[in-house]
């Protein structure tokens, strides 16, 4: 499974509980669109970490590092690659 | 383990402590007024009042009074991390999202609440007082728009301003507390509710300032945090301390499970930022805690009818238990605890889960 759509499942499966559309534009805002609030979004870090095994530190703890699906995987990829 | 996450940690402990916190309360009540249901004497009934169950409730309901303090300074940490980055976002969309995501849970759970007790609210306090820091976070989030540039351009002055306005607003209860009858008391009453955003005002503010300045905090803690640990021995001791001083002053039976002492304050924020001074010490059940920590807001609006149902139970059909304070509390605790995560876990596996955000939070 891509990376994007790992993000993606994990966002409608777990944070939305199907409560909102079951497939995201991987561009739009999900702060935004109200999708993401800070606990949503450290549930979204704890998921990355463990996920795909990179660190985020207090500093990187920024909305635009996981502010669309395709910004939280360039974040991802950048980790990756040092 | 980094501040950020360290939070969640720390909301995990707090959302524990609130049902640590009311079946303490229910079990004062079950020492005083309901001791008619396993002793044959009048109600309300203060014998118990000096013993070794009434000190160790009355202790650990004290130590448990961080709870609410420690929701709202991870509450303000989290919404400023919204301001961070290229631009800030705690601006009216996102205040109008957050509190339109908290009116659902907390009309419903205040509703289910009057309709479990029948009781009909009669003064604006009977609404907003069972879940106030739902009603507290709602007028902070309506202020962050101005308190966050504070906190990001001038923090001292912030912190001031707040830690004045909040002892003042308690204080204007101390009056109510000890008995002493003022003029204008009722007014002073009527000005300072807890639910009014004064009261609690410093720890939301504490949380946007050290996640605004985070580099520096983090710089500060590691130097002060034996002397952080001091300070929360000290202030619970000093907490302790002061209700019992209160309880005498007032002389008569019992101060009553509702007093919130000055020295609350100074333990309450102790304990936060000693929370964080010590982020590198690795916590038992951290795994767990941080499930908890997630599921804070739907713990927070559950445990009050379920340990509310499973006491009148108990009343009913166990009335021996309620003088048994070991099984009186950890069944209350297991319910209050228990019964909304379990609550929770059903709502995610069954068909009610697209409610599950409006329910629980």
């Amino acid at each position: 499974m891509s990376i994007e759509a790992d993000i993606e499942r994990y966002i409608v499966e777990e944070i939305l509980l199907g409560s909102g559309d079951s497939r995201l534009d991987p561009n739009e805002s999900l702060i935004d669109a109200g999708i993401l609030d800070s606990l949503a979004l450290l549930r979204l870090i704890g998921f990355v970490e463990e996920r795909f095994g990179v660190t985020v530190d207090d500093v990187e703890v920024v909305p635009d590092n996981f502010e669309s699906i395709n910004a939280t995987k360039a974040f991802i990829e950048m980790k990756r690659n040092g | 383990m980094g501040i950020t996450r360290r939070l969640i940690l720390l909301n995990g402990l707090a959302a524990l402590m609130v049902p640590l916190h009311h079946a303490a309360a229910y079990g004062l009540q079950a020492m005083f007024l309901w001791t008619d249901r396993y002793r044959a004497v009048a109600v309300p009934n203060y014998d118990q009042l000096g013993t070794l169950p009434y000190y160790a409730i009355m202790v650990s309901r004290e130590l448990h009074s961080f709870a609410v303090p420690a929701f709202l300074f991870v509450s303000g940490f989290f919404l400023a991390i919204m301001s961070k980055g290229s631009a800030s976002r705690v601006n009216r969309n996102i205040v109008s999202q957050r509190i339109m995501a908290l009116l659902p849970p907390f009309l419903l759970w205040t509703l289910f609440r009057f309709v479990l007790i029948g009781q009909i609210p009669s003064s604006i306090g009977d609404v907003l007082n069972p879940y106030w820091f739902i009603v507290l976070l709602i007028q902070y989030y309506l202020l962050s728009p101005w308190l966050v540039p504070w906190a990001k351009n001038h923090w001292q002055s912030l912190l001031v301003v707040a830690a004045v306005l909040q002892l003042f607003a308690q204080g204007l209860r101390y009056p109510y507390f000890l008995g002493i009858d003022l003029p204008g008391l009722e007014l002073m009453l009527t000005l300072a509710p807890r639910w009014l955003f004064p009261t609690q005002l410093f720890n939301f503010a504490l949380g946007v300032v050290v996640c605004l300045h985070l580099d520096s905090v983090q710089k500060w803690l590691p130097r002060v945090r034996w002397l952080l640990l001091l300070a929360v021995a000290a202030s619970a001791v000093l907490m302790v301390v002061e209700y019992q001083l209160a309880d005498r002053y007032v002389g008569e039976a019992w101060i009553g499970p509702s007093f919130t002492g000055l020295a609350d304050n100074l333990y309450a924020t102790s304990v936060c930022l000693c929370f964080l001074a010590f982020s590198h010490v690795r916590l038992p059940f951290a795994k767990s805690l941080t499930e908890i920590g997630s599921k804070s807001m739907g713990i927070y609006l559950a445990n009050i009818p379920a340990i509310y149902v499973v006491a009148v139970a108990m009343y009913h059909l166990t009335p021996w238990a309620l003088g048994n304070q070991i099984i009186y509390q950890a069944v209350l605790i297991a319910a209050g605890l228990g019964g909304p995560l379990l609550l929770m876990q059903i709502a995610r596996r069954s068909r009610a889960r697209p409610l599950y955000r409006y329910v629980f939070g």
